[in-house]
């Protein structure tokens, strides 16, 4: 009986372990399945405080070990091959920083001209929810989306359709994601091994 | 009544008439007129129920520490055994705004002497010379000498009945066994996680997986349930000159913080006189400098000269005196309001009712003042709000703060303490400029309002700047609106400094006094409905013919009364 039950537990152990992985593999498109390279780096654009979030969950929870600036400048961003760019744009954030929203677009059409030029992939990812996304926000979601590779965006972010329209019109393949650590496992999916 | 408000309306088209010509301006003239003479924007619900009791209630900007509070009241304790152990509970249940690593005020009323006191127990630069240092807005060089347990410990030995063990239960089991994550206090973790993921110890406690915790998971700190457990035994020294001290000072020092041992054993929490004015005929006691209550009363004082009852509340004249009330009394607060101890504050002559009126002269009903300057009172020879009311009528009024949420964004490792960042509260220049060992100045205004010696009203507010703003509009919604205590914390706020165009307001401010403060020269800038930007206020109000205690908690924050 005592080993009918371990049995049991082992296999919805297994199954579910496995279940996760593979729901993991079927979010990613297969086209984009680790193509993307080390070294990385991870900025915002607007200053939304989830870049922090995603630095740890990239770096602490994945150990990949990407570069981190949430007001990158373009030399800093120089070198890497991917670039995250964490989209939100946040008044406290700005302030934080002392930048206006009109400096903090300029500094991020100034890093994707940057990671254009040095031929980066580009990953797009909205962490926040409808909630934290206005229209400064959205305005700068508008200007990074058409240059990334692939967004990610978790599920909360995309309420109102506002990305699956964007990146239907952009043509660029969007990924839904029911939570930020499901995030992380899609980005770990895009890296090449 | 209805005559009165048409009586005001008519003076102020006509004031308006210089001013606005053309078809569009007229048509708003007349949806001013439409606005004035509706029936009371605010004769809806409320969002949160007014909570109504007989023997007892606390009022805290989270209901486990107004719980906190209950237990201890119904347990035999008198108003400040019960604000103080919400006051420690708060510093558990909401650890974005307050704790042990903070500082406060707290105005006390005692029923039995008929006295009020107020107990001072703001953070302090330390004794080393700083001058040269820019204070950043986190890390260990922010960080101030706390004085949340040199003041809630004096409170309690010196107007308390029961012991810090009793007061402290309630703080030391929800820190062991943890509580819900409200979605308030999973936003203020996201807002500020970049310097939060910068301190390991922290991180531990907020992203105990790596990532933030997210409303509705469970938040524990052992370390801090530990830590409450050994000041609970044996007393402030523990904190002050003992083992913490002595976590806090190995901290600071690996990681380039000025507070040593010596700053902590230095430290003392001050009873102070409140300050103490007049508005309509209620006394107005509230919490002296370095903080905001003188502020609040000046304000108060230009506002007494206007008859803001005869139109509603939201009308568009009312919150343009309220405004340009606000900008006078900023202005004072920045060239006077230091630490006693280092600087002479006019507290008579910012308090004096003909100075009130020399700045009334000032305001024009039909223009925006830009920017105003300090003005020059006569000489004379001188962030989380709790309120509790016992059966006995002995009043708290209690407000404290780590500064910005998250204060440092550091915390003691092995302590479960999160530190302030109140030493970027200095400024460049005047009486708040920054001197070794000195309290620097803030905001915060808890307040009592008395009726014939009686007092009746305990209220507070966090909101940083917005504190002393907010406090303005609760006694003008208590006293000249007569609005229930619910009402008058739900009602929309908005917000004028000395040195800017901009009003902030909630949007709920209705579209015709917006147009016409636009049109004034005012430059909006709109919140949402509710927005935790003008604060999060608590307040407590007893009938004094029936006894009966009213309470109102703020839905901007998790806010919750409870009573017996």
């Amino acid at each position: 009986m005592k080993r009918t039950v371990y049995f049991i537990l082992t296999l919805l152990f297994v199954l579910g372990f496995g279940s996760t992985s593979a729901q993991t593999a079927a979010l990613i498109p297969p086209q984009l399945a680790g193509i993307f390279e080390a070294p990385g780096f991870i900025t915002s654009a607007g200053q939304t405080s989830d870049a922090a979030i995603v630095k740890v969950l990239v770096n602490t929870r994945l150990k990949l070990n990407f570069g981190y600036d949430i007001a990158a400048k373009p030399q800093a961003v120089s070198g890497a091959k991917t670039l995250v760019l964490v989209l939100g744009a946040s008044n406290k954030g700005l302030g934080a920083a002392g930048l206006s929203i009109e400096q903090e677009t300029e500094r991020v059409k100034a890093v994707l001209a940057l990671a254009k030029s040095e031929h980066m992939r580009i990953i797009a990812m909205h962490t926040g929810g409808t909630a934290r996304r206005g229209e400064s926000s959205n305005a700068i979601i508008a200007l990074c989306v058409p240059h990334a590779d692939v967004a990610i965006v978790v599920e909360g972010g995309n309420n109102d359709g506002f990305f699956t329209d964007l990146c239907a019109k952009e043509k660029v393949p969007l990924v839904m994601v029911p939570s930020i650590a499901e995030a992380g496992n899609v980005l770990k999916g895009l890296m090449a091994k | 009544m209805m005559k009165t408000k048409m009586h005001g309306e008519r003076e102020s088209t006509g004031n308006q008439h210089r001013w606005l010509g053309g078809f569009s301006k007229i048509l708003l003239a007349i949806g001013l007129l439409f606005f004035v003479l509706s029936p009371s924007v605010f004769a809806a619900d409320t969002i949160k129920p007014e909570v109504t009791a007989r023997n007892g209630m606390v009022a805290s900007a989270q209901p486990l520490a107004s719980a906190a509070g209950l237990e201890i009241l119904m347990a035999g304790g008198n108003a400040v055994d019960a604000a103080v152990a919400s006051a420690f509970a708060l510093g558990v249940v909401e650890p974005n705004a307050t704790g042990l690593g903070g500082e406060g005020m707290m105005v006390i009323y005692l029923a039995d002497k008929k006295v009020t006191t107020s107990i001072d127990y703001r953070s302090m630069a330390p004794l080393a010379d700083m001058s040269k240092v820019k204070f950043p807005p986190d890390g260990h060089v922010s960080v101030a000498v706390p004085g949340t347990v040199a003041g809630l410990c004096l409170a309690l030995e010196k107007y308390g009945t029961m012991s810090l063990a009793q007061v402290m239960a309630p703080a030391i089991r929800y820190a062991r066994n943890g509580f819900i994550v409200s979605d308030t206090l999973a936003s203020t973790i996201k807002d500020r996680f970049d310097p939060i993921s910068k301190n390991d110890a922290l991180l531990a406690i907020l992203a105990p997986e790596g990532l933030p915790l997210e409303a509705g998971q469970i938040i524990r700190n052992p370390d801090l349930a530990t830590t409450l457990e050994k000041i609970a035994a044996g007393g402030p020294d523990v904190f002050y000159k003992g083992e913490i001290a002595d976590a806090i000072a190995e901290d600071m020092a690996k990681n380039g913080g000025y507070i040593t041992k010596a700053d902590l054993a230095a430290y003392t929490a001050i009873e102070r006189e409140p300050v103490r004015g007049t508005y309509r005929g209620y006394e107005i006691i509230s919490a002296p400098p370095p903080v905001g209550g003188l502020s609040v009363i000046e304000m108060l004082n230009i506002l007494e000269n206007f008859d803001l009852a005869s139109e509603q509340p939201l009308s568009p004249r009312n919150v343009h005196l309220m405004a340009e009330a606000m900008k006078r009394g900023f202005a004072d607060n920045s060239a006077f309001i230091g630490d006693p101890a280092y600087t002479k504050v006019p507290v008579a002559g910012l308090l004096d009712k003909e100075y009130a009126r020399q700045r009334v002269k000032e305001i024009d009903p039909a223009k925006m003042t830009p920017a105003v300057k300090a003005g020059t009172p006569p000489e004379h020879p001188s962030t989380t709000h709790l309120s509790v009311v016992d059966k006995n009528g002995n009043m708290v009024a209690l407000t404290q703060t780590i500064s910005s949420f998250w204060g440092a964004c550091v915390a003691v490792p092995g302590t479960g303490i999160i530190l302030n960042n109140e030493m970027q509260n200095w400024s460049s220049k005047g009486p708040n400029s920054y001197a070794p060992g000195k309290r620097m100045r803030t905001t915060i205004a808890p307040t009592i309002i008395a009726q014939d010696g009686r007092p009746f009203v305990t209220m507070g507010t966090p909101g940083a700047g917005r504190i002393i703003s907010t406090m303005v509009i609760l006694a003008v919604n208590l006293l000249d609106y007569h609005m229930g205590v619910q009402e008058a914390i739900e009602s929309p706020r908005f917000y004028a400094r000395d040195t800017e165009k901009n009003l902030s307001i909630e949007a709920r401010v209705p579209k015709e006094t917006q147009d016409w403060l636009k049109s004034i020269g005012y430059s909006i800038k709109e919140y949402p409905d509710f927005d935790l930007f003008f604060g999060g206020a608590q307040a407590i109000v007893v009938d004094l013919e029936t006894g009966i205690m009213h309470g109102g908690a703020d839905p901007r924050r998790d806010g919750a009364v409870f009573g017996f």
